[in-house]
């Protein structure tokens, strides 16, 4: 009611795809059960928790709280994105670090690292306590704020 | 560790062999089918042609990283070759048809290594025989002669056999007699103990992973339900007609109120809190379905709790708290004692309802077809949850198929399979198409099993030399069952002492959340102790070190050697967390610094870890809260995997942080206040501590639960710290609600609270 269905071309990890939603459709279900990209999380819908985040033409977008058709034209990022094997320097470091437990947050989570990582060579803890607001219910923040510093120490 | 991540994940999606449903899809996606010549031991490995081994996991992982702890449990009697495991989920219904083959199978209480290290072993040791008879039986060597190891039988003169090439042959053997099986020597792990690499690691960085919530099958619909929003409460109507001509809109369903399935085995006095009445809109996507079910006139008859609020539970509590209640434990003479004490000191402590809120929102999907039901959601409780769907979709129990996929944060809140019994009276109403079901998290925080409200009144009576000598403790909450382990199963023998313990009927049902009645009432009894040092003038690691005396249990006392063993493990921890974190050099002003100390002993058969803790935190004066250090010193027995067990230590302590920070959930006309994490906060990095230390302390015991037994105790610590920094005395949570100013020479304090702020 209200809103209109359209077809829309998004541009995502580097390739165009295309989908048809009802104009008011946030990015994160696009991408979730049209695009079947489900690397991208849903927890709570309103922007609060981080699980749905993405890389919009370099900044950290919750995809939960912006409309697909917002996203036209830009260039989207997904966890899907980042490498083929995990290989990614910030995956890396999470892997090395080990941090998920249940993994829930943990694409929202390498997705923020990511887009921080991308703005700042080396992010102090104040930068990451700014800039990382995601929720990880199983508490692996230690962990998170010791592989943001290795993947920056780490990067060749 | 050279493990193929990629195949692991498949094999976790793929059917369990033995399973005689029709099944054509698993997990999340279309099962690679296992090899004609894949060969099932035992029930609990599928060997592979290709020698890689699938591992049936009898436990759901919801971070705690059973599925690689508990294959190292198997593999390393097994003799495996790591990199060629593949974990799969167990199949409730073959399980069911084995007469429970698989042990344990509730994800609760933090019992996987407790309860499956020996069956997994001995299963590990069982079929490595099995395989060893084959290959004698082969190659015409005595059984004696051969040894096993990396997946491989190596015969006298290095001659070696793959377990695969041996192991359609050794199907056909029985399976030894335990008692004719000889487990290692635990000085010759290599997989038990060791900092093993979680094999589910890549994927979680990848988001490959398929939680419930991922599960996707052709020519899915969606729906989305609203349940009663006040607790209790009947579907009166709904207009369909108002949303029928909304786009994708398939339907409207009306899901009746029923069980929502034990909540934990029988055995371990699981029981069934029941779900109410809900509506589901299904539409072919979720968010179509989440906007018409918006739009949907519904019409509630609230019910009895139409008026019940946190604030009159409370009230009623506190009028209860003055009457006597039932005695739960009593020793000596505790009104005449208190009487002759040099000092009386008293104080009431409550705890509001709260929320587990695991980061994974609610899901189920179910599938309804001429061959039966199939059924995916993320649970602590898949066995139930299978009997649940059967039940409610009045099949017989080999006519469904219910797949375990991976849960993203269970916490207690998914032991409870109401949203499966919802899922399949969805199923059932539309039958032929597969259903996914997703609770938006508002639909989580209105319609959760929150642990009880409680209220905790103290006396205690000290001597002229600070001694503890009477103790009372009166302690009513809301619905819940029998948790008067948590006043009255203390470590302590004070002389005269009575604990009463009463409950009473509260909205909603009750559920496990992290930590479970530890969390209220070590911190209560923790909290009054540290009030009883403050006004003797003493340590508290000096009175809680008097209070754990092996001296005071009696003589005559029913499992005397638990309560002795219990004082020993709580003051080597004790003793060892006031080392490594410095407690006896005191803090600048503005800082202070709290000490706890506990078990998780339920009762004396109960086995425990043992946690101590100490916290650091800087109060600014204006509101400001920060928590410097936590320490942890954690004996659990025999350690699996110290990695993962670290990880669950981390895990609680930010649990912790949250759970004192922000806990709670307030009821406001039977209705739930707080919607979302607007609502209610968590810690997140900002207000994460960032320094940690965790000690395990090394062990040969049974290895005992590691979930959550850091919970109560770095909350405790971290609330009397406040006191020990100049803050107020923190007897109610959440600290959001608190000031924590100063305190004033007159008690009146000056700023509201603000927790979460850096300084
Ligand atoms: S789902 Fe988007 S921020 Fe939580
Ligand atoms: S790892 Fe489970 S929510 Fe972060």
């Amino acid at each position: 009611m209200g809103s209109i269905m359209m077809r829309i071309e998004l541009k995502i990890n580097g390739s165009t795809m295309s989908a048809e939603v009802d104009d008011d459709t946030p990015l994160l279900w696009v991408l979730r059960d049209t695009l079947k990209l489900k690397g991208t999380k849903y927890g709570c819908g309103i922007g609060q928790c981080g699980a749905c985040t993405v890389i919009v033409d370099g900044q950290t977008a919750r995809s939960c709280s912006l409309a697909a058709t917002a996203a036209v034209g830009l260039e989207v990022t997904t966890i899907e994105g980042l490498s083929a094997n995990g290989d990614q320097f910030v995956q890396k470091a999470w892997q090395d670090i080990r941090v998920p437990q249940c993994g829930y947050c943990q694409s929202g989570m390498i997705m923020a690292a990511t887009a921080l990582l991308g703005k700042k060579l080396f992010p102090t803890d104040e930068d990451i306590d700014r800039e990382i607001t995601n929720i990880c219910r199983c508490g692996t923040y230690d962990r998170i704020r010791a592989a943001i510093h290795a993947a920056a120490n780490g990067r060749t | 560790m050279n493990t193929d991540r990629r195949s692991l994940l498949k094999s976790i999606a793929a059917v369990s062999a033995g399973v005689v449903f029709p099944v054509t899809m698993t997990g999340c996606r279309v099962a690679d089918p296992k090899p004609s010549d894949s060969v099932e031991l035992f029930s609990w490995v599928v060997m592979m042609p290709d020698n890689t081994v699938r591992i049936r996991i009898p436990q759901s992982d919801i971070g705690q990283g059973v599925v690689t702890t508990l294959s190292q449990v198997l593999a390393e009697e097994l003799d495996l070759k790591w990199s060629s495991i593949r974990p799969e989920f167990f199949d409730p219904l073959t399980n069911l048809k084995r007469n429970n083959v698989y042990v344990y199978t509730c994800t609760e209480s933090s019992w996987s290594a407790d309860r499956l290290f020996n069956p997994m072993r001995m299963a590990g040791a069982q079929i490595r025989q099995m395989l060893l008879t084959a290959a004698a039986r082969r190659s015409g060597f005595d059984v004696a002669d051969l040894r096993t190891e990396e997946s491989s039988i190596i015969l006298p003169g290095g001659g070696r056999q793959s377990y695969a090439e041996v192991a359609s042959a050794a199907s056909h053997i029985a399976p030894p007699h335990p008692s004719r099986v000889k487990l290692k020597d635990p000085a010759d792990y290599r997989l038990i103990g060791k900092p093993i690499k979680r094999l589910d690691l890549v994927p979680k960085t990848t988001g490959k992973l398929e939680y419930g919530i991922d599960v996707d099958l052709p020519g899915m619909l969606y729906a989305v339900v609203q349940q009663s929003p006040v607790y209790g409460g009947k579907l009166v109507s709904f207009d369909e007609q108002a949303i029928a001509k909304m786009p994708g809109v398939v339907g409207v369903v009306r899901i009746a109120a029923g069980p929502c399935g034990l909540n934990g085995p029988l055995a371990d006095g699981g029981e069934d809190y029941g779900m109410d009445d809900a509506v589901a809109v299904v539409a072919d996507s979720f968010w179509r379905a989440r906007k018409a079910l918006l739009a949907l006139p519904i019409e509630w008859d609230d019910g009895e709790f139409a008026h019940t609020s946190s604030e009159s539970i409370m009230a009623d509590l506190v009028s209860r708290a003055g009457r006597p209640q039932p005695v739960v434990r009593e020793a000596g003479d505790f009104a005449g004692s208190i009487g002759r004490a040099h000092r009386v000191i008293e104080a009431d402590y409550s705890y509001p309802f709260m929320d587990a809120m695991p980061l994974e929102p609610i899901n189920c999907t179910a599938w309804l077809n001429s061959d039966g039901l199939q059924v995916w959601a993320s649970t602590q409780f898949a066995q139930e949850a299978h009997r649940l769907a059967a039940v409610t979709a009045g099949l017989p129990p080999e006519r469904v198929q219910f797949n375990l996929p991976y849960v993203g944060g269970g916490f207690g809140r998914r032991c409870q399979n109401e949203y499966v019994s919802q899922a399949v009276q969805i199923a059932k109403a539309i039958p032929g198409k597969p259903i996914k079901m997703i609770w938006t998290r508002e639909e989580m925080m209105a319609r959760g099993y929150p642990p009880p409200i409680t209220i905790s009144r103290f006396k205690a009576g000290l001597d002229e030399k600070g001694n503890v000598i009477a103790w009372f403790n009166r302690v009513i909450s809301g619905t819940a069952p029998d948790q008067s382990y948590g006043p009255a199963r203390l470590p302590h023998y004070v002389p005269n002492l009575r604990i009463e313990y009463a409950r009473v009927k509260t909205p909603q049902p009750f559920g496990w959340m992290r930590g479970v009645a530890f969390t209220q009432h070590v911190w209560m009894n923790q909290g009054f102790q540290d009030e009883l040092a403050v006004a003797a003038g003493r340590d508290p690691v000096d009175l809680y070190m008097d209070l754990l005396d092996e001296g005071s249990v009696p003589t005559d006392l029913k499992g005397r050697d638990v309560a002795i063993r219990r004082i020993r493990h709580m003051r080597a921890v004790l003793k060892r967390v006031c080392q490594i974190a410095d407690w006896e050099t005191p803090l600048s002003q503005g800082r202070g610094k709290g000490v706890s100390v506990s078990d998780f002993s339920y009762w004396d058969t109960y086995h425990t870890g043992t946690a101590s803790s100490v916290v650091e935190v800087t109060l600014d004066g204006k509101g400001g809260l920060r928590v410097d250090h936590v320490y942890v010193v954690m004996n659990c027995g025999r350690i699996l995997n110290p990695e993962v067990v670290r990880g669950q230590v981390e895990g609680s302590i930010f649990w912790a942080i949250t759970t004192a920070l922000y806990g709670k959930i307030t009821l406001k006309d039977g209705r739930v206040v707080q919607r979302n994490f607007q609502d209610h906060n968590v810690a997140r990095l900002a207000t994460a501590c960032r320094n940690i230390v965790v000690e395990l302390v090394e062990s040969d015991d049974h290895p005992a639960g590691v979930g959550e037994d850091a919970v109560p105790i770095v909350m405790t610590a971290m609330l009397n710290a406040i006191y020990d920094a100049g803050g107020p005395r923190i007897r109610s949570l959440p600290l959001s609600d608190h000031v924590l100013s100063f305190r004033k020479q007159d008690g009146s304090d000056a700023l509201p609270g603000k927790p979460s702020g850096n300084l």
